[in-house]
C-alpha cells in the first residue's frame, strides 16, 4: 500500500521547467502554493476572464503561441481597466504583446551585472525605479538570466553596472558598454495596466525558497495582493505542463467528489488486502 | 512456503541495497543541488553561493573620490602646502588601490571601468611627478639666488640647468594629463557624479604650469646657446619606444687644453652615467629606452662638473604589447602556465604578468631577458578560465592580455587507487591489523567461555526422573505438555555456580508451563513471552491463579537472585501440577 502511495506521488510531479506541478528548484509549484492562499482562480479559457476592472492575470512564461482571439480577449480584458502580468524571456512573445496593444518589446541577450545576488553572473539584481505600486517597499528583485525589455516606464532596472555579454565570455569585455537594464516595465493599454517581467525565472521554486531570501517572495505577495481578484492563465501558460498521468492526478485531487470516491475505493481495496492476508495467514 | 519466498526475496533485496550502497561507498553523496545545477532557462539558486549585495555601491564611491580628489591635491601643490598634498595623494592612490582590487575581484578588468583606472592610475603617476618636480622648483629657485649672489657661475649654471628640465618635464605632465580628461569625465558624467574636482585640478595645474614659465622672459638669455658652449651634445632618434637605443654623443670643445676628462650624462636631471672622454673630447653612449615613462625625457652632458651641454630631449612613445599563454598544463593539482610577452620584435623583460583564473588574480610571474614567463600556480579541482594579463604599469606599453583557456583540474584519485594511499600506509596497515588481531582475540576468548561457561546448559537435564519427556521437545509437536516431574526440586543450600541444576529445572518447568499455556492462549510466539507475559494471557481462564502463582515464583527464583523457602517451592509445584491437571482434563 505504502508502494503505490509512493508511486502515485511519483507520478504526480515532474521535472517540467515552470510547471505548477514541479516541486523541484525550477519548478513553480511553491507560486501556485501563494496563489491558492490568496484564493486566486485558473482560467484556461481566456473567454472566462471576469468582466469587472479588479483583476489581476498572472501569465508566467507563455508556451504555445496564443492565437489571435486570445490576445483580443486579454486586450479586451485590459480595457475593462484590469490587470495582466506576462513575464517571459523570449522575444517569440514579442507578437502577444504586439496583439494586445502593447509597445514594450523582450530583448532577448545575456544581461551581466556587477550586482548579483548570488555567485553567478546570471545572478542579476534589480533596483526599484521611480513609483510604482508593484515595487513600493521592494528593495531589490533578483533575476536568474534575465533579458532586458524596451518601452515602457521601467519599475525595476539593473545597477549601471551591468552588460550585454555580447561575446559570450561572461565578463566585461572591449566594445561590451556599462549601462541600466529594464527587467519589469509597466504600460497603460485602455483602462487597465500591463506589467512586463523579462524575466520568468524570478518565480521559481529556487529563488522563492533560496536562503538567504531573495526577496522575491515579497515581490510575488504583492503581486497577489494588488488586485482583489487573482486570476492564473493555464491555457498557455508552461507552467500547467504536466504528463497525462499527471493530469489524471490532479483532477483527482481536484474534484472534491472524484477525491472522495477515489479515498473510498482505496480503503476498500485495502481492507479487503489485509482480509484476505489475514486468512492466508 | 510463501514465508520462505518473503525471506529469500527480503534477503535478496538486502543484498541488492548492500551491493547500491557499496558502489556509492567512495563518493556518498547521491544528490547535491550542484549535480542539478542548470536548466536551459536559469541556474539553481540553492547551488549558488550568496555574495554580498550592493557591489556597485562599492565602485561608485570610489570612482567619485579618483574624480574628486586631484581637485584639492594640485591646489595644495600650487599654494605650496606639499605635507597636505602628499596625503592627498596618498589618499588618492589608495582610492585607487582599493578600485583595482574590486575591479579584479568583480572581473571588470576591461571595458570602460578598466580604462577609468588606467587612467586614474596615469593621473597618479603625474600627479606624484608634479608634486616632487613643484618642490624641487621651489628649492631650485632658492638655490640659485644663493649662488648668484655668491659668485659661484658653475653651481648657478648647474641649477639653471636642472630648473630648465623640470620646467619641460612638468610642461610636459600637463599635456599627459590633459590626455586623460575625456575618459575621467566621461566617466564621472555617466555615473552621474560631481566632476568639478577634476576640472578644478586641470585649471589650477594650468596655473601652476603659466607660473613656472612666467619667469622664461626675465630669464631669456641667461642660458647660452649651443654654439656659445664649450660641450657639444646630439640626440638620437628624437622619437623612441620600447626597446629602443637612444644615442648620445658630443665633442668637448674647451680650447686650449687637454680635453681628457669625466663627462657626466643626465637625463631628467638625473645623473645617467659618467663617461671618459676621447683625445679629441668626443664621447658617445646608447641609452636603451625601457622603464621609461611615455612623453618628453631632457639630456644634457656636464664635463668635469663644470662646463655644460646644451639640453637635448627626446620623446618615448608608448607602443601596444603582445602578450601570449601556450596552453596551461595540470599536473598534479597544479597549473603550469608559460607565454612571452613582447613589444613588436623586442621580449620585455622584468615585467610583471599576472595569471587569472576566472578573472581572479592567481599568481604574478616576472619576464626574463628572453621576453618568456612561467608560474606554477595550485587551483582547487574545478573548471578555470586561465588567462594571463600585463597592466603595462610603469613600462611605456598598452596593457595587453593573452587569450583564455578552460582548465580542467580534476579531483585528486581517492586514497589507494594511485597505490599511494591506503595499502602502502604502513601506519594505516598497522592500525588496521591490530584491529583485526583485537578482533580475533575477542572472538576466540567469547568462543571459549562460551564453551565452558554455558556448555552444562546444553548437558541433559540432570534430574530426568523427574519428566515423563524428553528435555528438548520441540514445540508444535507437542500437543500437550508432559507430565509434571513426580519429584520436588533439589534443596536450597548448595553453592551456586554456572549451569546450577536448580535454575536449569525450573527453567525446564516454565518452558513447559509455557507451551501448555500458548496451546490455550493462542499465542503465536510462546518463546518470546515473559513470565509476567504468560500471566498476563491467562486472563479470565481457571488456570490464571496457578500459572500467576508459578511464574511469581519462578521470577524470584531466576531474577532476584536469592534463594525460596521450601514451602514455596512446593506451593509453584503445586500450581505447575494444578495446570497441567486443568489442561489435561476433558475440556481440553
Amino acid at each position: 500500500m505504502l508502494g503505490v502511495v509512493l508511486v502515485l506521488l511519483h507520478l504526480s510531479a515532474t521535472n517540467a521547467d515552470y510547471s505548477r506541478y514541479n516541486p523541484g528548484w525550477n519548478g513553480t509549484s511553491v507560486l501556485f502554493d501563494m496563489i491558492d492562499e490568496a484564493d486566486g482562480t485558473m482560467v484556461t479559457d481566456p473567454s472566462h476572464l471576469p468582466g469587472q476592472g479588479d483583476a489581476m492575470l498572472l501569465f508566467v512564461a507563455p508556451g504555445r503561441k496564443p492565437p489571435d482571439e486570445v490576445r483580443e480577449e486579454l486586450r479586451d480584458f485590459l480595457s475593462r481597466g484590469n490587470c495582466l502580468l506576462i513575464a517571459s524571456d523570449r522575444e517569440e512573445d514579442n507578437g502577444l504583446l504586439e496583439g494586445i496593444g502593447s509597445s514594450i518589446r523582450i530583448r532577448q541577450s545575456d544581461i551581466i551585472s556587477v550586482d548579483r545576488f548570488f555567485d553567478d553572473p546570471s545572478s542579476v539584481i534589480a533596483f526599484p525605479t521611480g513609483d510604482d505600486p508593484l515595487s513600493a517597499g521592494i528593495p531589490r528583485l533578483v533575476g536568474n538570466d534575465p533579458s532586458f525589455l524596451t518601452g515602457g516606464t521601467p519599475v525595476f532596472a539593473t545597477s549601471l553596472l551591468s552588460f550585454r555579454d555580447t561575446d559570450d565570455d561572461q565578463r566585461l569585455g572591449k566594445g561590451e558598454v556599462l549601462e541600466r537594464f529594464t527587467v519589469v516595465s509597466r504600460e497603460t493599454i485602455g483602462n487597465g495596466t500591463l506589467y512586463v517581467v523579462s524575466d520568468p525565472s524570478i518565480f521559481i521554486n529556487g529563488m522563492l525558497v533560496a536562503n538567504p531570501p531573495t526577496g522575491n517572495r515579497e515581490f510575488v505577495a504583492r503581486i497577489l495582493s494588488l488586485r482583489p481578484v487573482l486570476l492564473a492563465e493555464q491555457g498557455y501558460s508552461r507552467t500547467a505542463e504536466g504528463g497525462p498521468v499527471i493530469r489524471v492526478i490532479n483532477l483527482v485531487k481536484d474534484a472534491t467528489s472524484i477525491e472522495m470516491a477515489a479515498i473510498t475505493l482505496s480503503m476498500l481495496l485495502l481492507g479487503l488486502f489485509l482480509a484476505f492476508g489475514r486468512r492466508d495467514a | 512456503m510463501i514465508r520462505r519466498t518473503i525471506l529469500a526475496a527480503g534477503v535478496l533485496l538486502g543484498i541488492l541495497c548492500l551491493a547500491i550502497a557499496g558502489m556509492h561507498a567512495f563518493s556518498p553523496l547521491l544528490y547535491s543541488p550542484a549535480s542539478d545545477s542548470r536548466a536551459p532557462d536559469h541556474v539553481n539558486p540553492l547551488a549558488l553561493k550568496h555574495v554580498t549585495s550592493g557591489r556597485s555601491a562599492r565602485i561608485i564611491p570610489l570612482v567619485a573620490d579618483i574624480i574628486g580628489t586631484p581637485g584639492s591635491l594640485v591646489l595644495n601643490i600650487k599654494s605650496g602646502d606639499f605635507a597636505s598634498a602628499s596625503r592627498d595623494l596618498q589618499e588618492y592612490r589608495d582610492s585607487l588601490r582599493n578600485l583595482d582590487t574590486l575591479v579584479i575581484q568583480l572581473d571588470l578588468d576591461e571595458g570602460e571601468i578598466a580604462k577609468f583606472r588606467r587612467a586614474g592610475r596615469e593621473n597618479a603617476q603625474i600627479l606624484a611627478e608634479l608634486l616632487n618636480g613643484t618642490e624641487r622648483w621651489d628649492d631650485l629657485k632658492t638655490l640659485e639666488v644663493r649662488f648668484r649672489e655668491s659668485g659661484d657661475t658653475a653651481m648657478e649654471t648647474s641649477v639653471r640647468y636642472e630648473g630648465e628640465t623640470l620646467k619641460r618635464k612638468i610642461q610636459d605632465l600637463y599635456r599627459e594629463y590633459l590626455e586623460q580628461d575625456d575618459v575621467i569625465l566621461s566617466t564621472g558624467e555617466k555615473f552621474e557624479l560631481d566632476t568639478s574636482g577634476h576640472k578644478k585640478s586641470i585649471t589650477e595645474f594650468r596655473e601652476i604650469v603659466n607660473s613656472i614659465t612666467a619667469g622664461d622672459e626675465e630669464k631669456e638669455g641667461t642660458l647660452a646657446g649651443p654654439g656659445d658652449l664649450p660641450v657639444s651634445l646630439n640626440v638620437s632618434p628624437d622619437r623612441a619606444s620600447y626597446g629602443d637605443t637612444v644615442r648620445m654623443e658630443g665633442q668637448v670643445k674647451a680650447a686650449g687644453s687637454n680635453n681628457i676628462g669625466d663627462i657626466a650624462l643626465f637625463v631628467d636631471s638625473a645623473r645617467n652615467v659618467t663617461l671618459r672622454t676621447g683625445p679629441d673630447g668626443s664621447f658617445s653612449h646608447s641609452y636603451r629606452v625601457e622603464r621609461d615613462r611615455a612623453g618628453t625625457h631632457t639630456v644634457f652632458a656636464v664635463y668635469e662638473g663644470s662646463l655644460f651641454s646644451p639640453i637635448e630631449s627626446f620623446t618615448v612613445e608608448v607602443i601596444p604589447s603582445f602578450l601570449q599563454l601556450g596552453p596551461p598544463r595540470v599536473q598534479s593539482g597544479k597549473v603550469l602556465c608559460q607565454g612571452t610577452l613582447f613589444a613588436g620584435s623586442q621580449p620585455v623583460t622584468g615585467a610583471p604578468v599576472e595569471i587569472r583564473a576566472d578573472g581572479k588574480r592567481v599568481a604574478t610571474a616576472q619576464t626574463k631577458d628572453d621576453g618568456t614567463f612561467s608560474a606554477q600556480v595550485r587551483l582547487e579541482p574545478g573548471t578555470y578560465s586561465v588567462r594571463a594579463q600585463f597592466e603595462g604599469e610603469g613600462f611605456p606599453l598598452l596593457p595587453s592580455g593573452s587569450e583564455s583557456y578552460e582548465v580542467l583540474v580534476p579531483v585528486p584519485p581517492p586514497a589507494g587507487v594511485d597505490g599511494k594511499g591506503f595499502f602502502t600506509d604502513p601506519l594505516s596497515l598497522a592500525v588496521v591489523s591490530g584491529f583485526l588481531c583485537l578482533s580475533g582475540a575477542g572472538a576466540f576468548y567469547y568462543l571459549r567461555r562460551r564453551r565452558h561457561g554455558i556448555l552444562p546448559a546444553r548437558t541433559p537435564l540432570p534430574v530426568p526422573e523427574m519428566m515423563d519427556a524428553p528435555v528438548s521437545v520441540p514445540v508444535g509437536e507437542q500437543v500437550f505438555p508432559p507430565a509434571p516431574p513426580a519429584e520436588t526440586p533439589p534443596e536450597p543450600g548448595l553453592p551456586l555456580q554456572a549451569g546450577d541444576v536448580r535454575d536449569v529445572f525450573w527453567q525446564e518447568l516454565f518452558r513447559r508451563l509455557r507451551v501448555a499455556v500458548s496451546k490455550v492462549a493462542s499465542l503465536r510466539y510462546p518463546q518470546s513471552l515473559t513470565p509476567r507475559e504468560i500471566c498476563a494471557s491467562c486472563r479470565d481462564t481457571r488456570i490464571r491463579e496457578f500459572v500467576c502463582r508459578f511464574t511469581s515464583g519462578y521470577e524470584r527464583v531466576m531474577y532476584a537472585g536469592g534463594d525460596l523457602p521450601r514451602e514455596e517451592k512446593d506451593r509453584m509445584m503445586e500450581a505447575y501440577r494444578a495446570v497441567l491437571g486443568i489442561l489435561g482434563g476433558k475440556d481440553h
